[in-house]
């Protein structure tokens, strides 16, 4: 006890009233309870299933096939778990098989959470085939432990599953695993309810279960009444710590299962056709339903996931990239009709399908009421992504910049809003004289320079060996004939021609 | 007779009334030139207008009148567009006038003549745009006039060039550009509140 005074400092009041006092200790709201629910079956959902046929899912374990789960037809023919393939085939001939996929089964059981987010917001996956949520603040809601149990049994009916309760996720789980479907609320009754559980059960690795047995210790109950150090020392420090954890002496902690957000809805067309006017009106019913889905996720999307059924197998995607997340359907929609503008369908449209794959939190445009320039910058970055949509991407941009003494090399084309301002450059800049325009390739006037008049001295531009793109020019101010000022250089690395490159426009 | 005129003006929105119906303009830009500003009607550029700039081929400084506009709206964090210009927008001379580049957004020539218009229009019509400035591939009168109640409604300007003689563009304010000795040579055609013609030369340091 005193031990426990010593570091009373790192509890905070409440805790350390309730450590020091455990006998006062009620069911408060504060005290954990874990529901558990295990699907046993989960692995054997698999949708190429044959129905009414023995069928079993099988898992490769050193070289050979053992059955991991079988229907209950196999079952009631002698095949269990754990059994080589070829024994399983010498009970039952017509036997079914399937390689087990655990991708599939994490994918079934996610599944599964989204209807066990109904009951509460605290849901963690126990691989492979059991969910494990925290039900203690629900049970208000609900109306008390019976009725929330009904609840979700109501929930599940195309599963054969096991559901009991307990205050540690570890002892739900244990007892779900093994079909013994209770409800223990008091931590103090556990060892004795958990006790009868034999070890080969409890998910402890087949190694340590096996220096077990043959210790002649065979369920929990056996290992309860052994000294702790003695435990420790033989078996390692883990085992007792997952009975620790099974008991409520060490906190049992499980993190929480978050759903990514998803959202996919599709709409049959009336009258086949492919009409922009009636694919918008179709589009628009889908956008709204994906706006009011973002609303209620408090969410919004820079990505949007169009296809235009032309029958079961040909689609025409139309996916819709946007440089800044919303969530109007009204803009999307503005959008999808520029797109839709320049797109040819090589058939009619029967069905239209929106997907949502990725959801990113909602940030409220900064709004000010005296302060114009945040909602003009809204608009005008909605008003760049529609006329991106519809004359292409490439064809809308800014320049920069680069610090490089080759003219055709001293700028780029940069993507909106992210021009570079490079203050070494500009300064540098600053002390040329360089043509307004640039003509992207420099065009040879043979026959035109010698109407030109030059009106500056040369200037010497030269060098870029590092780059292999090593150039000798002197470039010249010239007026042509018909009065243009242009910036035209020669070429004294190749062929001493004459170029124009520029135009002082 | 009398009835017969005023049905025709009613109809026709392309005929130009001139200083009859003119109503003096509230606000008006500098243009950063002296000479120029005593010349134009409003004592500087209109806005929210269109502005039609006629020259016979390109580079003889046309887009030096209008440099140091551009730069005084990019340090207002107003945004530029440059929509269908015949040669590349040379970064380093643009930061030389003084332009923000960050706010200076080109719009590549495009294969649709309609969508130079129907972007133009989208960009003037913008509250954060205060400039577009068009290189127009064929002057054609109703595209002039769509854009110049897209500028009066954004109160944008919109300058455009082309080198195409127009008949009956509706654009407000008609400038001639000429290469001279001394510079540039402006000959204001058409500038609504003026009867006048008036010919400017500007000495334009390129």
């Amino acid at each position: 006890m005193n031990a426990n005074l010593n570091i009373a400092p790192k509890f905070t009041p409440a805790e350390f009233e309730s450590y020091v006092e455990p006998a006062a200790e009620n069911l408060s709201t504060t005290e954990h309870i874990w529901l558990c629910i295990c699907f046993p079956e989960l692995a054997l959902q698999i949708p190429a299933r044959e129905q009414g046929m023995p069928f079993a899912v099988i898992e490769q374990q050193k070289n050979r096939h053992v059955i991991y789960a079988a229907c209950n037809i196999a079952q009631s023919q002698g095949i269990t778990p754990g059994m080589p393939l070829n024994a399983a085939y010498a009970l039952c001939r017509n036997l079914r098989v399937c390689m087990r996929d655990a991708t599939f089964e994490r994918k079934k059981l996610e599944q599964l959470t989204r209807q066990a987010a109904h009951f509460t917001p605290s849901i963690a996956l126990q691989e492979p085939d059991a969910l494990l949520m925290e039900v203690s603040s629900s049970l208000k809601l609900f109306g008390g432990m019976e009725k929330l149990q009904n609840h979700v049994r109501d929930t599940f009916p195309e599963y054969d599953f096991s559901l009991s309760v307990a205050p540690t996720p570890t002892a739900a789980w244990l007892l779900a695993h093994n079909g013994l479907e209770k409800t223990i609320i008091d931590k103090a009754s556990l060892k004795s309810v958990l006790g009868e559980i034999a070890l080969i059960d409890t998910g402890l690795s087949m190694k340590l279960v096996e220096g077990l047995s043959k210790s002649g210790l065979y369920t929990l109950r056996d290992l309860w009444r052994l000294p702790r150090d003695g435990l420790a020392r033989r078996f390692g420090v883990s085992l007792l710590e997952f009975l620790d954890r099974a008991c409520a002496i060490q906190p049992d902690l499980r993190r929480v299962f978050i759903p990514g957000v998803r959202f996919k809805v599709e709409l049959e067309l009336l009258v086949h056709s492919d009409s922009a006017h009636l694919l918008l009106i179709a589009l628009g019913k889908l956008l709204e339903q994906a706006e009011e889905f973002l609303r209620s996720h408090d969410a919004m999307t820079d990505t949007l996931n169009i296809e235009l059924w032309h029958d079961h197998s040909t689609h025409t995607p139309l996916p819709i990239r946007l440089q800044k997340a919303a969530r109007q359907a009204e803009h999307f929609l503005s959008i999808i009709t520029e797109r839709l503008d320049h797109l040819t369908l090589p058939h009619t449209v029967e069905r239209v399908t929106l997907r949502i794959d990725q959801v990113l939190p909602y940030a409220e445009p900064h709004a000010d009421l005296f302060d114009k320039r945040e909602s003009d910058k809204q608009d005008w970055q909605q008003l760049t992504e529609l006329i991106k949509a519809r004359i292409g991407n490439e064809k809308i941009y800014c320049v920069q910049t680069i610090a490089d003494h080759r003219p055709e090399r001293a700028w780029q084309y940069c993507s909106i809003g992210k021009t570079h301002n490079n203050s070494n450059t500009q300064t540098w800049i600053k002390t040329l004289h360089r043509p307004t325009g640039l003509l992207s390739q420099a065009q040879p006037i043979a026959a035109d320079r010698k109407k030109l008049k030059f009106i500056t001295n040369a200037e010497r531009i030269e060098g870029g060996w590092w780059d292999d793109n090593d150039v000798c020019r002197d470039y010249y101010v010239a007026v042509s004939a018909k009065g243009s000022r242009w910036w035209v250089y020669r070429d004294l690395k190749q062929d001493n021609r004459w170029y124009l490159h520029g135009l002082f426009t | 007779m009398n009835q017969s005129l005023d049905a025709l003006i009613r109809s026709n929105p392309l005929l130009w009334q001139g200083a009859s119906r003119f109503e003096p303009h509230d606000e008006s830009i500098s243009s950063g030139f002296e000479e120029l500003d005593a010349v134009l009607p409003d004592g500087g550029w209109p806005t929210g207008t269109v502005i039609e700039i006629m020259v016979d081929n390109w580079g003889i400084g046309e887009l030096q009148l209008w440099l140091s506009l551009m730069a005084r709206f990019s340090q207002q964090d107003k945004w530029l567009t440059m929509i269908a210009p015949p040669y590349v927008p040379y970064a380093p001379a643009l930061i030389n006038a003084g332009i923000q580049l960050d706010r200076l957004l080109i719009i590549d020539a495009m294969v649709n003549a309609q969508d130079i218009w129907w972007s133009a229009d989208k960009i003037l019509r913008a509250q954060a745009s205060a400039m577009v400035l068009v290189w127009l591939p064929k002057p054609d009168p109703r595209g002039i006039r769509r854009l110049q109640l897209a500028a009066s409604a954004g109160n944008s300007l919109g300058v455009f060039f082309h080198r195409q003689p127009c008949t009956g563009s509706p654009a407000p304010l008609r400038l001639q550009l000429r290469a001279c000795e001394q510079g540039l040579d402006i000959d204001i055609i058409k500038a609504r509140g003026s009867w006048q013609r008036h010919t400017v030369t500007l000495n334009i340091q390129t």
